[in-house]
């Protein structure tokens, strides 16, 4: 009985991979269709871009002023160089905070939208209409979503960078008596371009994640509300997993 | 012409439909009925691609639509359309347009033919002045009304209706059948209809299914229904048990 519970729970995993990859592989299928489709994508980008940008700044000007202040407490007692701080609170911004805090609080706020809408579709057979209306539904609910995540996540991540690493120059000056000029300095001394580019392609590859499993787990709901609830969790959960692993996979890969 | 042949589904471990064959002659309006769960509306869903079965035949104008591509099916759904049973409009779109996308994606009509195509399918089943208004400001009723003014928008040949009756009073419940009546006389369609309501059978349709356990266990017209010797029929239709 414990090996068939076990039997079942890694051929549902597997099974859950083939139907993410089929779904995901659908959205080439109606290719020709696209450009009927691009209004919605100009909808969605104002629902996971526009209407994200309050929280994404709060949370990355918090993670920037923290950043700062534990720098600066770090240092109290070292020979290190105050100005240091600067480049601290910029490398880590750029290359892990900016794009892994956003997309994470992403994954709550646009995740959990896009698999409760899509979800509620399913239960109450709003897809089914669209198959019967002869209208591809991956194309009119998934491709639009997906391209505004592959428009937004980086435009996201950019504004978390400068919001970031404004936190971390306020936090400085009035916390750890650092001047702008000598946390510029810091910033500056080790900043290489490559590492805002790493943070960019982060926040995109993140973005694909968040918004491709939503979709997904919208998609193949089933149960009423009860299930549009379990895909919402579902959502979020797999999606802050998936940001992980792509984390490490990302910064073995590209640096 | 839909022509089913051999078909079984099953759901995990429940077998929900078994070896069912069927055939509904161009223009003829059949009644799927039988007990709750069934399958009835499984077995509506097989008619337009919506469910394929485990295994067996769908035919459409004898082309076997379970093996058709993904573009070929939709080329053979652009004939049908389909009622659903809460009316299935969609929630983000306005009355007018829940209507209008499928007119821009099946039909070629410039601007001012589908706004008359609205609004003709709209005052078709007894609705003006709403367009603007979204699925959550009217009742179930007014819902399923729209679900068929978007079904007959695009001049269908197949029409599939599930549950229309369900829910409803019965004042709004005779309204319906008098505008599936209507819809059936004005476009000759074709029509396949998922109901409990024994009003509907006697009053609409030609050929009328009964379902039990995944079999058919009634093929036939109202009339031949109605005189049955069956017990459980006549327990059916009469909603109590004759012994």
């Amino acid at each position: 009985m414990f090996f068939k519970n076990i039997l079942n729970k890694v051929l549902f995993i597997f099974e859950s991979f083939g139907k993410y990859a089929f779904l995901i592989s659908n959205i080439f299928r109606s290719y020709n269709s696209w450009k009927l489709y691009i209004p919605n994508a100009v909808d969605q980008m104002i629902i996971i871009g526009n209407k994200s940008i309050p929280i994404v700044i709060l949370t990355s000007f918090f993670t920037g002023m923290v950043s700062s202040v534990q720098a600066g407490y770090q240092m109290e007692s070292s020979i290190t160089p105050k100005w240091v701080v600067g480049s601290l609170v910029g490398e880590t911004m750029l290359l892990e905070l900016a794009p892994v805090i956003t997309c994470l609080v992403l994954a709550g706020r646009i995740g959990a939208t896009i698999a409760a809408e899509i979800g509620t579709m399913r239960v109450t057979e709003q897809i089914d209409a669209l198959e019967s209306l002869s209208l591809d539904p991956v194309a009119y609910l998934v491709f639009p979503r997906m391209l505004a995540a592959l428009v937004m996540f980086p435009v996201l991540t950019i504004i978390a960078d400068i919001f970031g690493i404004s936190g971390g120059i306020i936090a400085a000056m009035s916390a750890l008596d650092i001047d702008s000029y000598q946390f510029m300095k810091g910033l500056k001394t080790w900043f290489k371009p490559w590492d805002a580019w790493y943070g960019i392609i982060k926040g995109l590859s993140f973005g694909l994640a968040i918004t491709s499993i939503s979709c997904y787990c919208g998609f193949y709901a089933k149960g009423g509300a009860e299930g549009v609830g379990k895909a919402t969790t579902a959502s979020v959960v797999n999606s802050c997993i998936a940001i992980m692993i792509l984390d490490y996979i990302l910064a073995s890969l590209l640096l | 012409m839909i022509e089913i042949k051999n078909i079984d589904k099953s759901f995990k471990d429940k077998n929900i439909l078994k070896n069912i064959s069927l055939k509904i002659k161009t223009g003829a309006s059949t009644a799927i009925i039988g007990q709750s769960g069934v399958g009835k509306s499984v077995l509506l869903k097989h008619l337009n691609g919506l469910i394929a079965p485990d295994s067996g035949e769908v035919l459409i104008d004898r082309k076997v639509i379970n093996r058709l591509s993904f573009n070929d099916l939709q080329n053979v759904r652009k004939k049908m359309s389909m009622v659903f049973q809460f009316g299935a409009l969609f929630d983000s779109l306005s009355i007018k347009d829940n209507i209008l996308i499928a007119l821009d994606h099946l039909t070629n009509l410039s601007d001012k033919e589908k706004n008359e195509r609205i609004n003709f399918s709209l005052s078709s089943v007894n609705l003006n002045n709403i367009d603007d208004l979204y699925p959550s400001d009217i009742s179930g009723g007014m819902k399923k009304r729209v679900g068929i003014a978007r079904a007959i928008a695009i001049k269908p040949k197949y029409i599939l209706y599930d549950e229309p009756t369900t829910g409803l009073d019965p004042i709004t419940t005779d309204k319906i059948i008098t505008l599936m009546k209507k819809v059936r006389k004005n476009n000759e369609l074709t029509s396949v209809v998922v109901t409990h309501e024994m009003k509907i059978v006697n009053e609409f349709v030609d050929q009328v299914i009964m379902l039990k356990e995944g079999k058919i266990i009634f093929d036939g017209k109202p009339e031949e229904l109605n005189s049955t010797k069956s017990k459980y029929i006549k327990y059916f239709i009469l909603g109590k048990d004759i012994d």
